[in-house]
């Protein structure tokens, strides 16, 4: 096999100290007609796991929102010459997983299946039949229709998934990043056969994938799959670069919508950085102080365990290929939501001037670190990570160089990157909740 | 944190195109690598060794849930397990959490009808340090005035969260709550808001004094582990805990149900949703034969797991009726389950359409035989998630802490595979005559 030459291999040592030391083994490959392959090997379970990723989130929906996703979710009802009950009965009876997942840059399909010849070959088969031979009957377009908008309307009457969606369209307004990956119903109500198949050609091919598996395979046998895969893939089409973003339009906003329900939700936030910033790392460390660490983070210390306020508050930031947001979330009932809002923006404003403490900032790292094993100590952990490498176009030894970059952090990167990537004074505050949670 | 842990096959929107067969499968695996041992107090100990990673899962099970709760006091066992974060007089406050999490380690604690459990997963090098901070609080609590009254809040909150903002959440309580007349499945693990209101330190306190001991325990240890090594911890950790008198968990017997009973509540501004449950045995239920509780594993799986299964098949594809429909059943609860059917209507289908379709549905499995192939399908997924569980520390912990403390006995995860093999379709159809009796099950219809 003279493709072997391309392989590029990789070990990720998890060294914390002497004692604990563990290795993944990552190779990089890329296919004859151009696909990026990254793959590790984990010996002790007999399962495969793949994990295709398409530049082909709901960025792409163009003016049919909810597009990507009723695409993704229709590629196993039918192909041209199995039903969709076929497929499923395939999947089924092989114990095989197949699933598909849409965010706002990136699509994914995946299979877990046995590696056993048995249960793996009808379904590495069938799976190959979908990447490029899905036909979307008409009938399963429809089933797909109505339940989506049902969905949708749905998720209107729930105030968690209803103050995510307005958040976000308040923060990026006519940018495809507003609209949730679901869809509006009046787009749905649009979408038809003829613009299913043109997402499919243009956006799920070859030209736009990576490649993730995680098995238990032979090299030679995953670089066979690897080909077989990226062969199997619609042909590579141009496609546009995606809309930017930009900070200086955005202003300070307060928005209420008044809804039925005993707690207000709440969401303070604007935009941040890019995927790749060189602000990232600071900022996940910052973050990671300020809402991002669960119990022992600011935000949870001071309002939940402190004040008995909420159940659940956090912050996060997440870097997307164009501007990602920057979130602070809290649930607590309607009495409570403008002194909530107080407390958190007090917080903010004092995290970003002073930037958190030598202790807080050592604490942080220490644990970011001590817990890296915990990032990648799952077939399924691997396989996500390796993903985000392909797909954001990361240097292929990010999880070597992970903990030594993080453990360079100083207190003056943390805070030049707060101040710099967070603007308190651009922050969109959003309360959905009943009249006593209103200002 | 602190979340409690429902026996419910939770919503998955039908986008989320993964299957999970949340109870159906319960696999495993190789009982060479587990080691059982029982300390001289009482204080059970599993052991298994996965050294894919050097990373540990350790966990402690309590067999104390809401369902040894009493009315005017429910939810004790999930506000206790809230309180378990306050701190000893050795480590006060946040000590734990923050150890934990300076080692990198991640912690959490769930409550459930039938146990309360606690767990961190970390480096396998700082295992000493997990089980040295849960076993000081496993007796040194320090439960205060002004904590509990911070906490109790915290607790409404998520009560808020979870059950009084979600029409699934109120339909689920109802659906126990009418279901059930002594059995103590009636009330809710999180408590009713009014006992929550009532509820003091001095009960928490109580509760914790009455329950929690090494012979009311397991520790449940999965990972990069010595066995010996990590024995001689525990030992070291647990052994010189002295053992109380636990009350006798009794069992409230439910008394026949007279006929149906069907439930129908109303919530403003929410879309209709049907959740309905029929009585059934659990694993525990020594009238029965075990192979019962087998067949009422397939037959859910029949009834939901694939897009081929029935309910998916018929109310989602065929009828249109649904954009989602679920089954699920708990063979390892401690006290007889229910048999849950719910559905999501598409907006606009009425609720008793669907009601009649599940009725064919259900009438269909009682006369005739599910199919070989169906059988197959759900034999074939049960060998699979046999293999895929093991990619996870933290599952392997939980089946191994549940089987211990619902049933006595690990044994039972070892033989599940080959048990559901044997079922067979007349013994599905067998349970489902025996139990899946229109007129004696409960339904609860939101905005029908």
């Amino acid at each position: 096999m003279n493709n072997i030459k391309k392989i590029l291999n990789i070990i990720i040592i998890m060294t914390i100290t002497n004692i604990t030391q563990a290795n993944v083994e990552v190779n990089y490959y890329q296919t004859k007609n151009g696909v990026k392959v990254l793959y590790a090997k984990s010996e002790n379970i007999p399962m495969i796991d793949i994990k295709i990723t398409f530049d082909a989130g709901s960025n792409r929906d163009g003016d049919l929102k909810g597009l990507s996703m009723i695409t993704h979710n229709l590629l196993d009802e039918g192909t041209t010459r199995m039903s969709s009950e076929d497929i499923a009965s395939i999947f089924e009876s092989t114990g095989a997983i197949f699933s598909t997942s849409v965010n706002k840059d990136q699509s994914s399909i995946s299979l877990r299946s046995l590696t056993e010849k048995k249960y793996y070959n009808p379904a590495i088969k069938m799976f190959l039949s979908i990447l490029s031979d899905s036909n979307f009957p008409k009938k399963e377009i429809n089933l797909h229709k109505q339940r989506t908008i049902s969905s949708i309307i749905e998720d209107k009457t729930d105030p968690g998934e209803l103050s995510i969606n307005i958040f976000f369209q308040e923060i990026y307004n006519s940018h495809p990043y507003s609209s949730p990956t679901i869809g509006y119903e009046k787009d749905i109500k649009k979408i038809n056969r003829k613009a299913i198949i043109e997402f499919y050609k243009n956006f799920i091919n070859a030209g736009n994938a990576s490649i993730v598996i995680v098995s238990s395979l032979k090299d030679d046998d995953v670089i066979k799959l690897s080909e077989k895969i990226s062969q199997s893939l619609n042909k590579k089409t141009e496609i546009n670069k995606t809309k930017t973003i930009s900070k200086e339009k955005t202003i300070e906003k307060y928005v209420f919508k008044k809804f039925n329900s005993h707690q207000a939700h709440i969401y303070i936030g604007g935009l941040s950085i890019k995927q790749g910033s060189e602000n990232q790392l600071p900022l996940y460390v910052g973050n990671y102080i300020l809402g991002g660490s669960g119990f022992n983070a600011r935000l949870m210390q001071e309002l939940r365990v402190k004040r008995g306020l909420t159940y659940g508050v956090y912050s996060y930031i997440y870097p997307l290929k164009e501007l990602g947001p920057f979130v602070i979330g809290i649930e607590t009932k309607a009495e409570q939501a403008q002194k909530s809002i107080e407390i958190i923006k007090k917080m903010l404003k004092d995290f970003l001037e002073k930037g958190p403490t030598d202790k807080e900032i050592n604490h942080a790292k220490e644990s970011i670190i001590n817990g890296f094993p915990l990032r990648i100590n799952s077939n399924k952990d691997i396989l996500n990570y390796l993903s985000m490498i392909n797909y954001y176009n990361l240097p292929i030894d990010y999880l070597n160089t992970f903990v030594k970059k993080i453990s360079s952090i100083s207190k003056k990167d943390i805070i030049s990157a707060l101040q710099k990537e967070i603007d308190i004074n651009k922050m969109t505050t959003l309360v959905v909740g009943n009249e006593k949670a209103e200002k | 944190m602190n979340f409690f842990f429902i026996f419910k096959n939770l919503k998955y929107n039908f986008l989320v195109k993964t299957i999970f067969l949340f109870f159906l499968i319960i696999p495993f695996s190789a009982r060479s690598e587990i080691m059982e041992r029982t300390l001289d107090n009482g204080m059970h100990i599993i052991l298994k060794k996965d050294s894919r990673a050097p990373v540990v899962t350790s966990h402690v099970w309590y067999k104390i849930g809401s369902a040894d709760e009493f009315s005017g006091k429910t939810g004790l066992s999930h506000a206790l397990e809230h309180m378990m974060f306050k701190g000893t007089k050795k480590n006060p406050g946040g000590t734990f959490s923050e150890i934990i999490s300076k080692l990198g380690g991640r912690e959490n604690a769930f409550t459930s009808k039938d146990y309360t459990a606690y767990y961190q997963t970390l480096p396998s090098e700082y295992l000493e340090d997990a089980i040295r901070l849960e076993s000081d609080r496993m007796s040194n609590l320090v439960i205060n005035k002004s904590d509990f009254n911070k906490e109790i809040e915290v607790i409404k909150e998520e009560r808020r969260l979870r059950t009084d903002d979600q029409p699934e959440g109120i339909a689920y309580e109802q659906l126990y709550a009418s279901a059930y007349n002594n059995s103590s499945y009636h009330d809710p693990i999180i408590g009713w808001m009014e006992d929550l209101n009532n509820m003091t330190e001095k009960d928490i306190s109580d509760w914790y004094q009455n329950w929690y001991a090494p012979n009311n325990a397991t520790a449940v240890i999965v990972g990069d582990i010595d066995f010996e090594n990590t024995f001689k911890l525990l030992d070291k950790y647990y052994g010189n805990k002295k053992n109380k008198n636990i009350t006798t968990r009794f069992n409230r017997d439910e008394p026949f149900q007279f006929g149906e009973k069907d439930i129908s509540i109303k919530i403003m501004d929410k879309p209709s949703y049907l959740i309905l449950g029929y009585k059934v045995p659990s694993i525990n239920n020594k009238k029965i034969d075990s192979w019962e509780c087998y067949a009422l594993s397939v037959l859910s799986g029949i009834l939901s797991s694939g897009q081929n299964s029935r309910l998916q098949k018929i109310l989602v594809r065929d009828k249109k009726l649904a954009s989602y429909a679920d089954s699920g059943y708990s063979l390892f609860a401690r006290y007889d389950p229910l048999f849950i059917i719910d559905v999501n209507p598409i907006v606009g289908k009425k609720i008793n359409s669907i009601k009649n379709e599940l009725d064919k549905i259900i009438v269909d499995l009682q006369r005739n035989l599910v199919t070989s192939k169906e059988l197959d399908r759900i034999k074939a997924q049960v060998l699979a998630y046999e293999v895929y569980q093991q990619d996870s520390i933290d599952y392997q912990a939980r089946i191994l802490g549940m089987a211990k403390t619902s049933t006595g006995d690990i044994k039972i995860i070892d033989d599940y595979t080959a048990n559901i093999n044997s079922v067979t379709a007349e013994q599905v159809r067998a349970v489902a005559k025996k139990y899946l009796i229109s007129g004696l099950k409960t339904s609860v219809s939101v905005n029908d």
